[in-house]
């Protein structure tokens, strides 16, 4: 017997906003987690006191995973939660447990590389090649932000809602789903598009770049590449962002006591 | 010396921008371009802003709140560099800007860094507090849930402010630092900044990097800038990047697939 609705599963995805708020370094996301699902949970087990601590007890555990696939976690615990028989609340308890531990590796790793070193970097690189390219200008932040913002939330918002139905309606189907998606692929496609992007991005500000060090393009353009290919290499093997801003300070004062 | 009700609105605007990093929504409303700008706007120059903002974007772009990994907050970086360089612009116009900014970016990253660690004490703290009120949550009490979510987000809000407040009221110090530095340094500085934006792009070469992309990123790169020199710079900006970006999808789409069909 279905004991919530459409709506009650829509709150639960819009609360999964605050799956960090209270993040922890012992449980991680456990109490944003509760939080989302807790009324969900009193609505299930309403005659019950005894199961709703239990539901209490399971979800106040350990929780982490991807804030944007969270909501797939989500939709399919809270089937469950309704859906398993309460005769034997030990069995339930462990059933929900290993589902919710088994589906949220996966899914943190899948959200993590999808989101995080992708679609992120993308948005923000097209928002920062406008500004680098139209010269820092108001025009440059309104048309680069604006695109970075809508790249960005356009799929995290599709993503969330779309893995939150189908994972409650039909959470059967869900992995079969995920591994119809080819991730690894897509993830692959944004990275080269970005290289291109990159590629163009940087053509046009090192053709505007200009440090008058010594009076010739030429000279400044091909400075910028071999600093570009030193900073690669320094980052390929690992070197700290902060270290080279150092390094790099304490170069240019060096060069700059030299030059005199 | 910065006005205290702007010092009050920038603070409060920044520290609730800054939730928005981690703790509610990640919107991406609150990366250090929108913060620069933010900053910039409200003290009366905005390209500042976004020229601050946009480098330490791309510089800490590969900085994901991911799991247990507490990263430096870029956010709190570009906002406290633009603030500290719009004052210093304003009470003493002969300072070199370049240098300048350079000067400020580092006082930012120091800020960013500390306010990062900021963010491990507070997690740290969390714990402790849902050790406080775990067992009401197991009695089914639920306000202790709201609480502990509202007092986390409070802890961080406060935090942030009142570092945000202390940091910006040592402009006059940083004036005076910087006014003092030799000739040299300002000078050496001046070439740090030039080189800061290509930290950003050698970020994104090295998270973005595959095989197949790398070769073509050297091409499109030679080619734009064959483009760039040919038109001499005046090329519509919004229709390259657009341009650019759906072909390189459509190439990278050809080439990923045609590969799977060949390994299928």
């Amino acid at each position: 017997m279905k004991k919530i609705n459409w709506l009650d599963i829509f709150m639960g995805g819009f609360k999964l906003n605050f799956l960090q708020s209270s993040w922890n370094f012992e449980r991680l996301q456990n109490i944003g987690f509760l939080f989302s699902i807790y009324l969900i949970l009193k609505k299930i087990y309403k005659n019950n006191i005894e199961l709703l601590k239990k539901a209490i007890e399971r979800h106040i555990d350990f929780f982490n995973t991807n804030i944007f696939f969270a909501s797939a976690v989500f939709g399919m615990i809270v089937r469950l939660e309704e859906e398993l028989d309460n005769s034997d609340a030990h069995k339930k308890h462990t059933e929900i447990e290993s589902a919710k531990i088994g589906v949220m590796g996966p899914l943190a790793a899948i959200g993590d590389s999808i989101f995080w070193s992708t679609i992120k970097p993308f948005a923000l690189l097209i928002g920062c090649g406008f500004t680098y390219l139209m010269g820092f200008t108001p025009e440059s932040f309104f048309y680069g932000f604006g695109l970075s913002v809508i790249i960005f939330n356009l799929p995290r918002i599709i993503i969330k809602y779309y893995l939150l139905i189908k994972s409650y309606y039909d959470y059967n189907n869900l992995f079969l789903l995920l591994q119809k998606i080819k991730f690894q692929y897509i993830v692959k496609v944004i990275k080269i598009a970005a290289l291109f992007l990159l590629g163009a991005i940087m053509a046009g500000f090192f053709y505007q770049k200009n440090l008058n060090l010594i009076p010739v393009r030429l000279f400044d353009n091909v400075l910028l590449i071999v600093i570009f290919i030193f900073i690669t290499i320094a980052l390929k093997k690992k070197t700290v962002i902060s270290h080279i801003i150092i390094a790099i300070v304490i170069f240019s004062i060096l060069l700059s006591y030299l030059i005199t | 010396m910065i006005e205290f009700n702007k010092l009050l609105i920038l603070s409060i605007v920044a520290a609730l921008l800054e939730l928005d990093v981690y703790y509610v929504g990640v919107f991406l409303i609150a990366q250090p371009i929108f913060l620069g700008a933010f900053a910039g706007y409200f003290l009366g120059d905005i390209k500042i802003g976004i020229l601050l903002g946009s480098i330490v974007q791309l510089i800490w772009i590969n900085n994901p709140p991911v799991g247990a990994f507490v990263p430096p907050s870029s956010s709190a970086i570009a906002f406290i560099s633009t603030v500290f360089s719009l004052e210093m612009i304003k009470n003493n116009g002969n300072l070199n800007k370049e240098a300048l900014l350079m000067f400020c970016l580092i006082i930012g990253i120091t800020a960013g860094y500390f306010i990062g660690q900021t963010d491990i004490w507070h997690r740290k703290l969390n714990v402790k507090i849902i050790h406080l009120f775990e067992n009401k949550i197991k009695e089914c009490k639920e306000k202790y849930i709201y609480l502990i979510q509202i007092l986390s987000l409070t802890i961080k809000f406060l935090k942030d402010f009142f570092i945000f407040i202390v940091i910006i009221n040592g402009i006059f110090l940083a004036e005076s630092i910087f006014i003092s530095l030799p000739y040299q340094i300002i000078r050496g500085l001046k070439i740090a900044f030039w080189i800061m934006p290509i930290i950003g792009l050698a970020v994104i070469f090295n998270m973005m990097g595959t095989k197949e992309g790398m070769r073509l990123h050297g091409i499109i790169f030679l080619l734009s800038y064959l483009l760039f020199y040919l038109l001499k710079g005046n090329i519509n900006i919004l229709f390259f990047i657009l341009i650019i970006t759906l072909f390189g999808f459509s190439f990278a789409y050809v080439l990923i697939f045609k590969n799977k069909k060949a390994t299928e």
